[in-house]
């Protein structure tokens, strides 16, 4: 693809007017361009970490406290996530809705998670009616990858406009030699 | 799938650097979508038996991988242009 061959500057007095503002509008589309991106990615609220309390399983039920007898702690408690996890920042399980001691949980030994559904282990913890979840989506995961390579497809996009300019540049070097040019 | 067949219309289109920025950034704001599109629909699909979701957990696996390649396709676009412009330099006819 010989894009520049179209150019030809030599025939056309104001050609380099034509190609310096054509330059700039690439510059300036590609800023916009990379504004319009990052308003959009931004301004989606799930590729954006989760952080989110459960007091409830996934049917509904409210969590009751185990102390050693029978009751849903023991029996295990199945939590139903906004979104499936790629990966967790913390578990951590509370006897008392808005105070009380954290119970920091660890995966395969407190929980284990099945696509969108987290299950704490039967008798693993004590006392919690609370269980707070953080964590990174398969949403947001993928997103941040597709974001990681249009960063790079933005800081690669000015080099067009470097190798037209260097393409002007060895044109007119070029020309010197020809003695019919500048 | 010759694709860049019709690219080559942009060396008699004076504009023709102007759309690809455009078509790109469409393109990256597509598959961002893509994902929000694709993940939402998954994640609200609950499957009754243990099987049929091992089943999903492998597509979704592989969508991920799709989702992770699918940009490479907006640097190869690029990296193609700058190559044009690059062969460019030997035409002599700037």
């Amino acid at each position: 693809m010989k894009a520049n061959k179209k150019t030809k500057l030599k025939n056309d007095k104001t050609g380099y007017l034509k190609v310096v503002g054509g330059l700039v509008a690439l510059l300036l589309l590609i800023i916009i361009g990379v504004l319009v991106y990052w308003e959009t990615q931004g301004s989606i609220d799930s590729f954006e970490a989760i952080t989110t309390t459960y007091t409830e399983d996934s049917d509904g039920n409210t969590f009751t406290q185990w102390t050693g007898g029978t009751g849903s702690n023991s029996t295990g408690e199945i939590i139903k996530l906004d979104n499936s996890p790629d990966s967790f920042t913390y578990v951590r399980a509370w006897n008392g809705t808005g105070g009380g001691t954290a119970q920091a949980c660890t995966a395969g030994t407190h929980y284990n998670s099945n696509g969108r559904y987290l299950q704490i282990v039967a008798g693993s913890l004590d006392n919690f009616t609370q269980v707070n979840v953080s964590y990174t989506s398969n949403m947001a995961s993928s997103e941040d990858t597709a974001s990681d390579m249009a960063t790079t497809v933005f800081d690669l996009l000015p080099i067009i406009a470097l190798a037209v300019v260097a393409a002007v540049i060895i044109g007119v070097v070029m020309g010197f030699g020809s003695g019919k040019r500048l | 799938m010759k694709s860049n067949l019709k690219a080559k219309s942009f060396k008699t289109n004076k504009n023709g650097y102007l759309k690809i920025v455009g078509a790109l950034v469409a393109l990256l704001l597509m598959i961002i979508v893509g994902i929000l599109v694709f993940w939402e629909t998954a994640d609200s699909i609950d499957l009754s038996s243990a099987d049929a979701n091992a089943s999903k957990n492998t597509t979704t696996d592989m969508a991920t991988t799709v989702f992770d390649l699918l940009p490479i396709i907006a640097l190869a676009v690029v990296a193609s242009i700058i190559i044009g412009v690059i062969m460019g330099f030997g035409a002599g006819k700037i």
